[in-house]
Protein backbone atom coordinates (compact mmCIF):
# COMPACT_ATOMS: atom_id res chain seq x y z
CA UNK A 1 0.00 0.00 0.00
CA UNK A 2 3.32 2.34 0.10
CA UNK A 3 2.87 3.38 -3.46
CA UNK A 4 0.09 5.01 -2.71
CA UNK A 5 1.57 7.17 -0.38
CA UNK A 6 5.00 7.72 -2.74
CA UNK A 7 2.56 9.89 -4.99
CA UNK A 8 1.17 11.82 -1.72
CA UNK A 9 4.54 12.28 -0.35
CA UNK A 10 6.12 13.40 -3.68
CA UNK A 11 4.08 16.29 -3.15
CA UNK A 12 5.79 19.78 -2.85
CA UNK A 13 4.88 22.79 -1.66
CA UNK A 14 5.86 24.18 -5.18
CA UNK A 15 3.84 21.53 -6.76
CA UNK A 16 0.57 23.28 -4.82
CA UNK A 17 1.82 26.90 -6.00
CA UNK A 18 1.15 25.83 -9.56
CA UNK A 19 -1.73 24.02 -8.77
CA UNK A 20 -3.20 27.23 -7.70
CA UNK A 21 -1.40 29.08 -10.22
CA UNK A 22 -3.74 26.47 -12.75
CA UNK A 23 -6.69 26.94 -10.98
CA UNK A 24 -6.14 30.64 -11.02
CA UNK A 25 -5.44 30.89 -14.83
CA UNK A 26 -8.60 28.26 -15.02
CA UNK A 27 -10.77 30.62 -13.35
CA UNK A 28 -9.73 33.83 -14.90
CA UNK A 29 -10.54 32.06 -18.33
CA UNK A 30 -14.25 30.81 -17.67
CA UNK A 31 -15.38 33.34 -15.02
CA UNK A 32 -13.60 36.79 -16.30
CA UNK A 33 -13.47 35.37 -20.00
CA UNK A 34 -9.63 36.08 -19.95
CA UNK A 35 -8.56 34.78 -23.39
CA UNK A 36 -10.23 31.81 -22.37
CA UNK A 37 -8.59 29.51 -25.82
CA UNK A 38 -5.24 29.94 -23.85
CA UNK A 39 -5.49 29.97 -20.31
CA UNK A 40 -7.45 27.28 -19.47
CA UNK A 41 -5.61 24.82 -21.33
CA UNK A 42 -2.23 26.64 -20.03
CA UNK A 43 -3.64 26.17 -16.41
CA UNK A 44 -4.83 22.57 -16.54
CA UNK A 45 -1.54 21.86 -18.03
CA UNK A 46 -0.07 23.48 -15.49
CA UNK A 47 -1.56 21.37 -13.16
CA UNK A 48 -0.80 17.98 -15.25
CA UNK A 49 2.59 18.63 -15.57
CA UNK A 50 3.00 19.67 -11.53
CA UNK A 51 1.97 16.17 -10.62
CA UNK A 52 4.64 13.99 -8.75
CA UNK A 53 6.13 11.92 -11.52
CA UNK A 54 3.99 12.98 -13.87
CA UNK A 55 3.25 10.92 -17.21
CA UNK A 56 2.69 14.02 -19.27
CA UNK A 57 5.94 14.76 -18.53
CA UNK A 58 9.32 12.19 -19.61
CA UNK A 59 9.76 10.02 -16.74
CA UNK A 60 12.81 7.72 -16.01
CA UNK A 61 10.24 4.13 -14.92
CA UNK A 62 12.65 1.35 -12.92
CA UNK A 63 12.66 -1.43 -15.08
CA UNK A 64 11.41 0.10 -17.44
CA UNK A 65 13.65 3.04 -18.97
CA UNK A 66 12.35 6.66 -20.25
CA UNK A 67 9.32 6.94 -21.11
CA UNK A 68 8.18 10.15 -23.07
CA UNK A 69 5.34 12.34 -22.04
CA UNK A 70 2.71 13.60 -24.77
CA UNK A 71 2.73 17.71 -23.30
CA UNK A 72 6.65 17.29 -23.24
CA UNK A 73 6.67 15.72 -26.46
CA UNK A 74 4.44 17.61 -27.89
CA UNK A 75 6.58 20.79 -26.87
CA UNK A 76 9.79 19.14 -28.55
CA UNK A 77 8.27 19.12 -31.63
CA UNK A 78 5.69 21.97 -31.86
CA UNK A 79 8.08 24.70 -30.13
CA UNK A 80 11.30 23.93 -29.73
CA UNK A 81 12.21 22.05 -33.02
CA UNK A 82 11.09 24.80 -35.29
CA UNK A 83 8.26 26.84 -33.58
CA UNK A 84 5.77 25.38 -35.49
CA UNK A 85 3.22 26.00 -33.42
CA UNK A 86 3.23 29.54 -32.75
CA UNK A 87 3.84 29.92 -36.89
CA UNK A 88 1.09 28.11 -37.78
CA UNK A 89 -1.54 30.48 -35.30
CA UNK A 90 0.00 33.17 -37.39
CA UNK A 91 -1.40 31.39 -40.63
CA UNK A 92 -4.89 31.48 -39.34
CA UNK A 93 -4.17 34.88 -37.58
CA UNK A 94 -3.19 36.78 -40.89
CA UNK A 95 -6.06 35.03 -42.44
CA UNK A 96 -8.21 37.14 -40.34
CA UNK A 97 -6.89 40.22 -40.38
CA UNK A 98 -8.64 43.01 -42.98
CA UNK A 99 -5.95 45.40 -43.55
CA UNK A 100 -8.15 47.33 -45.42
CA UNK A 101 -8.62 50.83 -42.98
CA UNK A 102 -5.00 50.43 -42.87
CA UNK A 103 -4.38 50.36 -46.58
CA UNK A 104 -6.79 53.16 -47.21
CA UNK A 105 -5.49 55.12 -44.43
CA UNK A 106 -1.57 54.31 -44.41
CA UNK A 107 -0.44 57.41 -42.51
CA UNK A 108 -1.56 54.68 -39.51
CA UNK A 109 1.38 52.81 -39.93
CA UNK A 110 3.59 55.47 -37.38
CA UNK A 111 1.15 54.67 -34.91
CA UNK A 112 2.00 50.87 -35.03
CA UNK A 113 5.53 51.50 -34.74
CA UNK A 114 5.82 53.93 -32.10
CA UNK A 115 3.31 51.71 -30.07
CA UNK A 116 6.27 48.71 -29.50
CA UNK A 117 8.49 51.60 -27.36
CA UNK A 118 6.89 50.29 -24.60
CA UNK A 119 9.31 46.50 -25.72
CA UNK A 120 12.46 48.38 -25.40
CA UNK A 121 11.87 50.32 -22.36
CA UNK A 122 10.87 46.98 -20.76
CA UNK A 123 13.90 45.12 -22.35
CA UNK A 124 16.07 48.59 -20.32
CA UNK A 125 14.12 47.83 -16.92
CA UNK A 126 14.63 44.49 -17.18
CA UNK A 127 18.16 44.82 -17.40
CA UNK A 128 18.40 47.63 -15.03
CA UNK A 129 16.32 44.71 -12.44
CA UNK A 130 19.29 42.37 -12.97
CA UNK A 131 18.52 40.32 -16.40
CA UNK A 132 20.80 39.32 -18.88
CA UNK A 133 20.46 41.05 -21.79
CA UNK A 134 19.06 37.44 -23.69
CA UNK A 135 16.47 37.25 -21.02
CA UNK A 136 15.56 41.04 -20.58
CA UNK A 137 14.75 40.87 -24.39
CA UNK A 138 12.65 38.00 -23.99
CA UNK A 139 10.59 39.68 -21.48
CA UNK A 140 10.28 42.86 -23.49
CA UNK A 141 8.61 41.07 -25.73
CA UNK A 142 6.01 40.64 -23.84
CA UNK A 143 5.33 44.31 -24.70
CA UNK A 144 4.32 43.33 -28.42
CA UNK A 145 0.85 42.20 -27.05
CA UNK A 146 1.19 38.95 -29.35
CA UNK A 147 1.16 35.34 -28.24
CA UNK A 148 2.80 33.80 -31.74
CA UNK A 149 5.54 36.03 -31.10
CA UNK A 150 6.13 36.65 -27.55
CA UNK A 151 6.22 32.20 -27.66
CA UNK A 152 8.96 32.26 -30.49
CA UNK A 153 11.27 35.36 -29.30
CA UNK A 154 11.47 33.28 -25.92
CA UNK A 155 12.38 30.01 -27.45
CA UNK A 156 14.84 30.92 -29.92
CA UNK A 157 16.14 32.92 -27.22
CA UNK A 158 16.35 30.09 -24.94
CA UNK A 159 14.84 31.86 -22.00
CA UNK A 160 14.48 30.10 -19.15
CA UNK A 161 11.67 32.33 -18.78
CA UNK A 162 9.79 31.06 -21.04
CA UNK A 163 6.07 30.21 -19.08
CA UNK A 164 6.16 32.84 -17.58
CA UNK A 165 6.61 34.86 -20.59
CA UNK A 166 3.83 33.14 -22.24
CA UNK A 167 1.87 33.58 -19.06
CA UNK A 168 2.30 37.18 -18.70
CA UNK A 169 1.67 38.05 -23.07
CA UNK A 170 -1.73 35.99 -23.12
CA UNK A 171 -3.23 37.64 -19.49
CA UNK A 172 -2.14 41.20 -20.01
CA UNK A 173 -3.64 40.73 -24.05
CA UNK A 174 -6.97 40.37 -21.55
CA UNK A 175 -5.91 42.85 -19.43
CA UNK A 176 -5.72 45.72 -22.08
CA UNK A 177 -9.70 47.00 -21.30
CA UNK A 178 -8.34 47.77 -17.87
CA UNK A 179 -4.32 48.47 -18.08
CA UNK A 180 -5.17 51.12 -21.65
CA UNK A 181 -7.58 53.27 -20.42
CA UNK A 182 -5.72 54.00 -17.07
CA UNK A 183 -2.67 54.64 -19.24
CA UNK A 184 -3.97 57.01 -21.73
CA UNK A 185 -5.39 59.36 -18.93
CA UNK A 186 -2.07 59.75 -17.39
CA UNK A 187 -0.89 60.99 -20.99
CA UNK A 188 -3.54 62.83 -22.27
CA UNK A 189 -5.80 65.93 -21.42
CA UNK A 190 -10.29 65.56 -21.69
CA UNK A 191 -9.38 67.95 -24.52
CA UNK A 192 -6.90 66.08 -26.40
CA UNK A 193 -8.82 62.64 -25.98
CA UNK A 194 -12.02 64.93 -27.62
CA UNK A 195 -10.44 65.69 -30.59
CA UNK A 196 -12.51 64.61 -33.88
CA UNK A 197 -11.05 62.92 -37.00
CA UNK A 198 -13.29 62.44 -39.53
CA UNK A 199 -12.36 59.76 -41.55
CA UNK A 200 -12.04 60.13 -45.83
CA UNK A 201 -10.67 56.51 -46.38
CA UNK A 202 -9.09 56.39 -50.25
CA UNK A 203 -10.08 53.48 -51.72
CA UNK A 204 -8.23 50.07 -51.70
CA UNK A 205 -8.15 47.88 -54.60
CA UNK A 206 -8.13 44.52 -54.73
CA UNK A 207 -4.37 44.47 -56.75
CA UNK A 208 -3.51 46.77 -53.38
CA UNK A 209 -4.64 43.86 -50.84
CA UNK A 210 -3.45 41.09 -52.88
CA UNK A 211 0.33 42.77 -53.68
CA UNK A 212 0.36 44.26 -49.45
CA UNK A 213 1.16 40.78 -47.94
CA UNK A 214 3.79 40.26 -50.73
CA UNK A 215 5.37 43.58 -50.09
CA UNK A 216 5.88 43.01 -46.49
CA UNK A 217 7.33 40.25 -46.72
CA UNK A 218 9.96 41.28 -49.02
CA UNK A 219 10.54 44.40 -47.03
CA UNK A 220 10.31 43.12 -43.57
CA UNK A 221 12.34 40.04 -44.94
CA UNK A 222 15.43 41.98 -46.59
CA UNK A 223 15.74 44.49 -43.33
CA UNK A 224 15.46 41.57 -40.67
CA UNK A 225 15.85 38.29 -42.02
CA UNK A 226 14.73 37.15 -38.82
CA UNK A 227 11.36 38.04 -39.34
CA UNK A 228 10.90 36.15 -42.44
CA UNK A 229 8.74 33.22 -40.52
CA UNK A 230 7.12 35.37 -38.12
CA UNK A 231 5.91 38.04 -41.06
CA UNK A 232 5.89 35.45 -44.09
CA UNK A 233 3.10 33.14 -42.30
CA UNK A 234 1.49 36.33 -41.19
CA UNK A 235 1.55 37.46 -44.66
CA UNK A 236 1.21 33.90 -46.39
CA UNK A 237 -2.22 33.88 -43.95
CA UNK A 238 -3.42 37.31 -45.61
CA UNK A 239 -2.99 36.57 -49.06
CA UNK A 240 -4.88 33.17 -48.46
CA UNK A 241 -7.62 35.67 -47.32
CA UNK A 242 -7.06 38.44 -50.34
CA UNK A 243 -6.30 36.47 -53.49
CA UNK A 244 -10.23 35.38 -53.76
CA UNK A 245 -9.54 32.20 -55.46
CA UNK A 246 -9.13 30.23 -51.97
CA UNK A 247 -11.91 30.58 -49.80
CA UNK A 248 -12.02 27.20 -48.61
CA UNK A 249 -8.50 27.47 -47.57
CA UNK A 250 -8.86 30.96 -46.01
CA UNK A 251 -11.89 29.66 -43.99
CA UNK A 252 -10.15 26.57 -43.27
CA UNK A 253 -6.74 28.82 -41.72
CA UNK A 254 -9.28 31.38 -39.64
CA UNK A 255 -11.17 28.71 -38.51
CA UNK A 256 -9.98 24.84 -38.03
CA UNK A 257 -6.34 25.36 -38.09
CA UNK A 258 -6.32 28.45 -35.70
CA UNK A 259 -8.34 26.47 -33.20
CA UNK A 260 -6.87 23.43 -33.37
CA UNK A 261 -3.16 25.34 -33.09
CA UNK A 262 -4.43 27.20 -30.36
CA UNK A 263 -5.96 24.00 -28.55
CA UNK A 264 -2.77 22.23 -28.84
CA UNK A 265 -0.55 25.69 -28.08
CA UNK A 266 -2.09 26.27 -24.76
CA UNK A 267 -1.58 22.82 -23.14
CA UNK A 268 1.89 22.55 -24.86
CA UNK A 269 3.55 25.94 -23.15
CA UNK A 270 2.39 24.30 -19.78
CA UNK A 271 5.63 22.29 -20.24
CA UNK A 272 7.00 24.91 -19.44
CA UNK A 273 5.21 25.91 -16.06
CA UNK A 274 7.56 23.21 -13.96
CA UNK A 275 7.12 24.18 -10.38
CA UNK A 276 10.86 24.41 -10.25
CA UNK A 277 11.17 26.92 -13.52
CA UNK A 278 8.24 28.82 -12.36
CA UNK A 279 8.11 29.24 -8.58
CA UNK A 280 10.69 32.14 -8.41
CA UNK A 281 11.40 35.58 -7.72
CA UNK A 282 11.76 36.03 -11.18
CA UNK A 283 8.55 34.89 -12.08
CA UNK A 284 6.86 38.00 -10.22
CA UNK A 285 9.37 40.50 -11.56
CA UNK A 286 8.25 39.18 -14.90
CA UNK A 287 4.96 39.79 -14.20
CA UNK A 288 5.55 43.14 -13.21
CA UNK A 289 7.79 43.86 -15.89
CA UNK A 290 4.80 42.69 -18.72
CA UNK A 291 2.57 44.98 -17.20
CA UNK A 292 5.07 47.63 -17.61
CA UNK A 293 5.70 47.05 -21.17
CA UNK A 294 2.16 47.39 -22.01
CA UNK A 295 1.78 50.69 -20.18
CA UNK A 296 4.43 52.09 -22.09
CA UNK A 297 3.32 50.47 -25.38
CA UNK A 298 0.18 52.77 -24.83
CA UNK A 299 2.15 55.75 -23.57
CA UNK A 300 4.87 55.41 -26.27
CA UNK A 301 1.92 55.67 -29.01
CA UNK A 302 -0.12 58.39 -27.14
CA UNK A 303 2.89 60.60 -26.99
CA UNK A 304 3.93 59.79 -30.58
CA UNK A 305 0.76 61.21 -31.70
CA UNK A 306 0.70 63.92 -29.41
CA UNK A 307 4.82 65.15 -31.40
CA UNK A 308 2.92 64.69 -34.53
CA UNK A 309 0.29 66.96 -33.20
CA UNK A 310 3.16 69.98 -32.96
CA UNK A 311 3.46 69.95 -37.03
CA UNK A 312 -0.01 68.58 -38.08
CA UNK A 313 -2.75 71.00 -39.11
CA UNK A 314 -5.56 68.32 -38.51
CA UNK A 315 -4.76 66.81 -35.12
CA UNK A 316 -4.61 63.19 -34.41
CA UNK A 317 -6.65 62.05 -31.60
CA UNK A 318 -3.95 60.54 -29.05
CA UNK A 319 -5.79 57.70 -28.08
CA UNK A 320 -5.56 56.57 -31.89
CA UNK A 321 -1.63 56.44 -30.67
CA UNK A 322 -2.44 53.75 -28.37
CA UNK A 323 -3.91 51.66 -30.13
CA UNK A 324 -1.34 50.83 -32.04
CA UNK A 325 -0.07 48.34 -30.17
CA UNK A 326 -1.14 44.84 -31.72
CA UNK A 327 -3.49 43.56 -29.53
CA UNK A 328 -6.23 43.41 -31.77
CA UNK A 329 -9.24 44.07 -32.16
CA UNK A 330 -9.69 45.29 -28.34
CA UNK A 331 -7.31 47.85 -28.32
CA UNK A 332 -9.60 49.84 -30.48
CA UNK A 333 -12.72 49.10 -29.37
CA UNK A 334 -11.00 50.46 -25.87
CA UNK A 335 -10.00 53.82 -27.94
CA UNK A 336 -13.49 54.14 -29.33
CA UNK A 337 -15.23 53.41 -26.08
CA UNK A 338 -13.11 55.94 -24.06
CA UNK A 339 -13.58 58.67 -27.24
CA UNK A 340 -17.41 58.43 -27.32
CA UNK A 341 -17.18 58.78 -23.77
CA UNK A 342 -15.67 62.28 -23.93
CA UNK A 343 -17.93 62.96 -27.07
CA UNK A 344 -20.33 60.59 -28.09
CA UNK A 345 -20.48 61.24 -31.64
CA UNK A 346 -16.55 61.12 -32.27
CA UNK A 347 -16.02 58.23 -34.31
CA UNK A 348 -12.28 56.72 -33.62
CA UNK A 349 -12.72 53.37 -34.55
CA UNK A 350 -11.80 53.03 -38.18
CA UNK A 351 -8.76 55.14 -37.34
CA UNK A 352 -7.83 52.98 -34.54
CA UNK A 353 -8.60 50.15 -36.32
CA UNK A 354 -6.43 50.96 -38.88
CA UNK A 355 -3.44 51.17 -36.21
CA UNK A 356 -4.24 48.25 -34.41
CA UNK A 357 -3.50 46.34 -37.61
CA UNK A 358 -0.58 48.37 -38.14
CA UNK A 359 0.31 47.58 -34.40
CA UNK A 360 0.07 43.55 -35.42
CA UNK A 361 2.69 43.89 -38.13
CA UNK A 362 5.02 46.37 -36.63
CA UNK A 363 4.96 44.09 -33.43
CA UNK A 364 6.13 40.86 -35.82
CA UNK A 365 8.89 43.41 -37.38
CA UNK A 366 9.91 44.08 -33.11
CA UNK A 367 9.95 40.34 -32.85
CA UNK A 368 12.53 40.10 -35.59
CA UNK A 369 14.39 42.92 -34.94
CA UNK A 370 14.97 41.55 -31.42
CA UNK A 371 16.33 37.92 -33.03
CA UNK A 372 18.59 39.97 -35.57
CA UNK A 373 19.85 42.22 -33.25
CA UNK A 374 20.46 40.24 -29.75
CA UNK A 375 22.34 37.12 -30.74
CA UNK A 376 25.29 39.49 -32.15
CA UNK A 377 24.73 41.83 -28.72
CA UNK A 378 25.34 38.09 -26.80
CA UNK A 379 29.08 37.37 -28.42
CA UNK B 1 30.12 42.23 0.21
CA UNK B 2 25.77 41.76 0.43
CA UNK B 3 25.73 45.63 0.59
CA UNK B 4 27.81 45.32 -2.91
CA UNK B 5 26.43 42.60 -4.34
CA UNK B 6 22.69 45.15 -4.01
CA UNK B 7 24.35 48.54 -4.98
CA UNK B 8 26.24 46.81 -7.97
CA UNK B 9 22.79 46.10 -9.89
CA UNK B 10 22.60 49.83 -10.25
CA UNK B 11 25.69 50.89 -12.01
CA UNK B 12 25.06 55.02 -10.94
CA UNK B 13 24.82 53.68 -7.00
CA UNK B 14 27.82 51.77 -6.96
CA UNK B 15 29.66 54.23 -8.69
CA UNK B 16 28.67 56.42 -5.76
CA UNK B 17 30.03 53.62 -3.41
CA UNK B 18 33.55 53.70 -4.83
CA UNK B 19 33.80 57.25 -4.46
CA UNK B 20 33.11 57.05 -0.80
CA UNK B 21 36.30 54.90 -0.46
CA UNK B 22 36.50 51.15 -0.86
CA UNK B 23 39.81 49.84 0.14
CA UNK B 24 41.64 48.76 -3.21
CA UNK B 25 40.48 44.80 -3.75
CA UNK B 26 36.75 45.77 -3.40
CA UNK B 27 37.10 48.91 -5.42
CA UNK B 28 38.44 46.87 -8.41
CA UNK B 29 35.79 44.00 -7.75
CA UNK B 30 32.91 46.28 -7.47
CA UNK B 31 34.17 48.09 -10.62
CA UNK B 32 34.23 44.86 -12.46
CA UNK B 33 30.76 44.04 -11.47
CA UNK B 34 29.35 47.99 -12.89
CA UNK B 35 31.21 46.93 -15.72
CA UNK B 36 29.63 44.13 -16.49
CA UNK B 37 26.33 45.73 -15.43
CA UNK B 38 26.56 48.79 -17.61
CA UNK B 39 27.66 46.97 -20.59
CA UNK B 40 23.96 45.51 -20.77
CA UNK B 41 22.39 48.73 -19.83
CA UNK B 42 24.72 49.62 -23.63
CA UNK B 43 23.39 46.88 -25.10
CA UNK B 44 20.36 47.25 -23.86
CA UNK B 45 20.08 51.27 -25.32
CA UNK B 46 22.08 50.10 -28.39
CA UNK B 47 18.91 47.43 -28.96
CA UNK B 48 16.23 49.64 -28.25
CA UNK B 49 17.46 52.44 -30.76
CA UNK B 50 18.08 50.11 -33.38
CA UNK B 51 15.18 48.05 -32.95
CA UNK B 52 12.89 51.27 -33.34
CA UNK B 53 15.00 52.85 -35.53
CA UNK B 54 14.42 49.76 -37.49
CA UNK B 55 10.70 49.24 -37.03
CA UNK B 56 9.95 52.57 -38.18
CA UNK B 57 12.18 52.66 -41.52
CA UNK B 58 10.18 49.08 -42.01
CA UNK B 59 6.61 50.58 -41.73
CA UNK B 60 7.48 53.93 -43.70
CA UNK B 61 8.20 51.81 -46.50
CA UNK B 62 5.66 49.68 -46.35
CA UNK B 63 3.12 52.79 -45.90
CA UNK B 64 5.17 54.21 -49.09
CA UNK B 65 4.99 51.80 -51.14
CA UNK B 66 1.11 50.99 -49.61
CA UNK B 67 0.89 54.52 -51.15
CA UNK B 68 2.70 53.77 -54.58
CA UNK B 69 0.77 50.60 -54.93
CA UNK B 70 -3.07 52.78 -54.57
CA UNK B 71 -2.12 55.25 -56.79
CA UNK B 72 -0.63 52.32 -59.44
CA UNK B 73 -3.70 50.41 -59.43
CA UNK B 74 -6.15 52.97 -59.44
CA UNK B 75 -7.43 53.09 -56.03
CA UNK B 76 -8.48 57.54 -54.90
Amino acid sequence: MGFILNGVMAITWQMLVMWAVGGLLIWLAIKKDFEPALLLPMGFGAILVNLPESGAVNQVMQGVGEQRGIVQWLFEVGIEASEALPLLLFIGIGAMIDFGPLLSNPKMFLFGAAAQGGIFLTIIAAVLLGFPLRDAASIGIIGAADGPTSILVAKVLDSPYFGAISVAAYSYMALVPIIQPAAIKLVTTKKERAIRMPYNPTNVTKATRILFPIAVTIIAGVVAPASVSLVGFLMFGNLIRECGCLERLSDTAQNNLAQLVTLLLGITISFSMTADKFVSVQTVLIMGLGLVAFVFDTICGCLFAKLLNLFLKNKVNPMVGAAGISAFPMSARVVQKMAAKEDPQNYLLMHAVGANVSGQIASVLAGGMILGLVPGMLG
Amino acid sequence: MGLFHILGRMPLASSVGIIGGADGPTAIFVTGFVSGDTKGLFSALTLAWQGMAGIFVVMVAIAAIVWLLSRMTGGK
